[in-house]
């Protein structure tokens, strides 16, 4: 993965994602499948603001700023991010 | 219109419950008029001790005795009571039940139960057939008949498998030799057939229904988030997945199926489905379902009784944990209970308070220990003491795990916070249980985890500097009661089993030869299993390896009665209070689920006599066997409050709060336990909000009012 690869525009929970985050924990329970996840505070961090539907350009924005991280390291870490919870069928991508 | 009698089997309600006492806290929630017969085996049902949610008792054979006995059982309990209906929810006499379909008519005992045909055709060994022809997908079953069929199946499967007993229970083998000694062990228990299948990967559902003549009227799908080493979920969650609802519609109308039924499944990493068990009755999580909107016992009441029932589904995130509930009561109240009559009112006349009235102070205590799953910790049993008191401490309920099934008990804590895994160097435990213990006021901590234990003794001084009182052994006393030195007391006085400590594998071999059969073999920290033979030694002894590591024990076998002895010492190694329970109810892995106290001196005199060679601080449990000849062996020295304790609130001697008290460096006098008072647990489902699981995981506290 480049560390220019693009960002989606936004990620959205499907609708069957109970989430509750915090300042260091984050856990998202997903009634149709009854799954649930615990986040570490960078992930709860980011999802947090995936969930009040912030574009992922701002969250990657936040994240350096919060972390004090290179914008590389964080926009590699914000995709493997997204893709995981795309993969485990809790959110989805919107683009444009 | 006169009260409605409603007769429920299964009450083993131990750490692989019968379903009887769900069944039953579900049709108390459905219509609280409806009155409850227990239809129980035995005095060893501990679910029928379930005090105001049971009317009246009456004894069933077993079903090894036939479906003529039953009949004729019934006959008389039917000449004696009313009995309007009958649920039986235990796997081996459903087949009975089943056949005595016209003589319930007559006897006028309404049903609503599956055909012979239907029983038949779900069978285990069935079930490949079955499959094909409703269209779900079965793991690979092999159907072995004889010892010699397992011999040869071992060399050929293709590992890991699971190997279940034809009825119920199962284990889980990786090599040829496992599997054999695991087709072995449940044939001599279940018999022959013994089952295999290939052990597939993935998620565990179970989807409980109730149906009439094919048609599926109300379902419950539970993902299992946790499950006992025999499969069995200790905790779960409700789902809305609309696929297993569907499989089991297919499944009821192939079968054309009556009654309460529960069909397991797997969601395979592949993407399969595969359905690996149908049992023909209502599952042991079923009081869940009907906290989800689904209450398939009260249904399957009304189909019995000729009404009609609305299509329900439980509503999802409704969290199942697996904890225990426990009463005392002045003797045994179904010791009454013999021949074939009814009994009404026999648990609320016996009951024993546990209350204890309080001078000073009840302050607030932190306890740790609370996962109360199958195997349980002393931590919810210690707080139900100190609740027990009157007015009672606020209790702080301390845990390193989510799931731990006590923190979802209602009102058993005031509050609950989240803690580190136990470790001295990582994760940060001793930080987390300070600041933890100062932040909500602690001034006392009793903790109930055997690997804790160390910890606090060695954070004991900046405890009491935080103002947190502790009552625990000094690390030595620890040292010396620790499993693979506990043979070192013997210079002391105690008579211990002979036992081989074993540090490699060629060591087994000699305590295979020296031992005789059978023998016992002990994990490290935990766990203890007993073998007939050689190959089972080596099964055994690699499984608790691979738990617990080395070094394993190797200890002779002393047949006789077991008893606990809990006790107290103060600060100068002086015995305040000592308990001793004579064992009477005990599962598989020797847990004690039911017992009487006794008085007994020299039992009272070895705690004294432990606790003063060992320099001890604080409670303990000895777990003794008495040889009818050779006289009391020390079992096990364990460095905290046993999983029975409440036993001690119950026969007014109160240890935990002594424990406490002890801490705090007040005085207190010498306790005397009240012989003869019975004391019964049972597996209880806690329910609640899957909410609270996220509240706990992500804020780290939680309040003890569970939703």
């Amino acid at each position: 993965m480049s560390a220019s690869a693009p960002l989606p525009a936004r990620v959205r929970f499907v609708e069957s994602v109970r989430p509750r985050f915090g300042p260091e924990r984050g856990f998202l329970f997903d009634q149709r499948s009854g799954r649930v996840f615990s986040l570490n505070g960078t992930g709860a961090f980011a999802a947090a603001r995936f969930h009040d539907q912030q574009p992922v350009a701002d969250v990657l924005v936040a994240m350096v700023e919060a972390f004090e991280v290179d914008e590389p390291v964080a926009r590699r870490a914000l995709i493997a991010f997204v893709e995981q919870l795309r993969r485990e069928g809790v959110a989805e991508v919107v683009d444009g | 219109m006169g009260e409605t009698w409603i007769g429920v089997t299964g009450f083993y309600a131990t750490d692989n419950p019968h379903p009887g006492l769900a069944v039953v806290r579900a049709l108390r929630q459905a219509d609280p008029s409806w009155r409850i017969l227990a239809l129980t085996w035995d005095h060893f049902s501990t679910g029928a001790y379930a005090e105001g949610l049971i009317d009246a008792h009456a004894l069933i054979p077993y079903p090894a005795a036939g479906p003529r006995a039953l009949l004729k059982r019934l006959e008389t309990v039917v000449a004696t009571h009313p009995l309007d209906v009958v649920i039986p929810t235990v796997d081996a006499e459903l087949a009975q039940w089943s056949a005595m379909r016209p003589a319930l008519r007559r006897l006028g005992v309404a049903s609503c139960l599956p055909t012979m045909a239907a029983l038949r055709a779900r069978e285990k060994r069935r079930l490949p057939a079955l499959g094909r022809r409703a269209g779900f997908a079965v793991p690979e079953t092999l159907v072995l008949s004889s010892p010699d069929a397992v011999t040869k199946a071992a060399g050929r499967r293709r590992y890991p498998q699971i190997v279940k007993g034809t009825l119920v229970d199962s284990t889980v083998v990786h090599t040829p030799e496992d599997f054999r000694v695991a087709g072995w062990q449940l044939a001599e228990e279940w018999g022959y057939p013994v089952l295999a299948q290939p052990l597939i990967g993935g998620e565990e559902y179970d989807v409980a229904g109730v149906a009439r003549r094919g048609e599926l009227l109300e379902a419950a799908v539970m993902k299992k988030l946790a499950v006992t080493n025999k499969g069995t979920a200790w905790a779960g969650v409700t789902v809305e997945e609309p696929r297993f609802v569907a499989l089991l519609r297919r499944i009821v109308a192939a079968l054309r199926w009556d009654g309460g039924i529960e069909a397991e499944f797997i969601a395979a990493t592949d993407g399969g489905i595969y359905c690996f068990e149908i049992n023909p009755r209502l599952p042991s999580w079923i009081a869940l379902a009907s906290e989800a909107g689904a209450n398939l016992p009260a249904a399957l009441v009304r189909l019995a009784m000729g009404e009609d029932v609305e299509p329900a589904l439980a509503q999802p995130g409704r969290l199942l944990a697996r904890a225990l509930i426990e009463h005392t009561y002045a003797g045994n109240p179904l010791a009454a209970l013999t021949g074939g009559a009814a009994r009404r009112n026999l648990l609320s006349r016996a009951l024993a308070s546990p209350t204890t009235p309080v001078a000073g102070r009840a302050g607030t205590v932190a306890i740790t220990g609370l996962n109360a799953a199958d195997n349980p910790s002393a931590g919810l049993t210690v707080g139900r003491c100190l609740r027990a008191l009157s007015p009672a401490p606020r209790l702080i309920g301390l845990t390193h795990e989510v799931l731990a099934t006590g923190v979802y008990v209602d009102r058993a804590w005031d509050e609950v916070r989240l803690l580190p895994f136990p470790s001295r160097e990582d994760g940060g435990y001793p930080e987390a249980l300070l600041e933890q213990c100062r932040d909500a006021g602690v001034d006392c901590l009793l903790p109930t985890i055997d690997v804790e234990v160390p910890i606090v003794t060695w954070l004991a001084d900046r405890l009491a500097a935080a103002g947190v009182a502790t009552l625990v052994p000094p690390a030595a006393a620890l040292a010396a009661a620790a499993k693979p030195r506990l043979p070192g007391i013997v210079a002391r006085g105690f008579r211990v089993p002979r036992t081989r400590l074993m540090a490699t594998w060629v060591e087994l071999e000699t305590a295979i030869e020296e031992m005789g059969r059978p023998f016992m073999l002990k994990g490290p920290v935990a766990d203890a299993k007993p073998v007939r033979t050689a190959e089972e030694a080596h099964v055994v002894a690699r499984r608790l390896a691979a738990s617990w590591g080395f070094p394993l024990l190797a200890q002779e076998w002393i047949a006789g009665e077991e008893y606990g002895v809990a006790a107290v010492a103060d600060r100068a190694h002086r015995i305040v209070g000592t308990v001793v329970v004579r064992k009477e109810i005990r599962s598989a892995n020797g847990n004690t689920w039911g017992g009487t106290t006794v008085v007994d001196r020299s039992l009272e005199k070895l705690a004294a006599t432990f606790a003063e060679a060992t320099g001890w601080v604080g409670p303990f449990e000895l777990e003794v066997i008495r040889h009818p000849r050779r006289g009391p062996f020390v079992i096990e020295a364990n460095p905290r409050f046993p999983a029975w304790v409440y036993l001690s609130a119950g026969a007014g001697a109160n240890l935990p709060w002594a424990a406490v008290r002890l801490a705090r460096g007040e005085r207190v006098n010498s306790l005397r336990p009240r012989p003869g008072t019975f004391y019964v647990r049972q597996a209880w489902d806690a329910i609640a909000s899957v909410e609270r699981m996220g509240a706990l995981s992500v804020e780290g506290r939680v309040d003890g009012h569970v939703l």
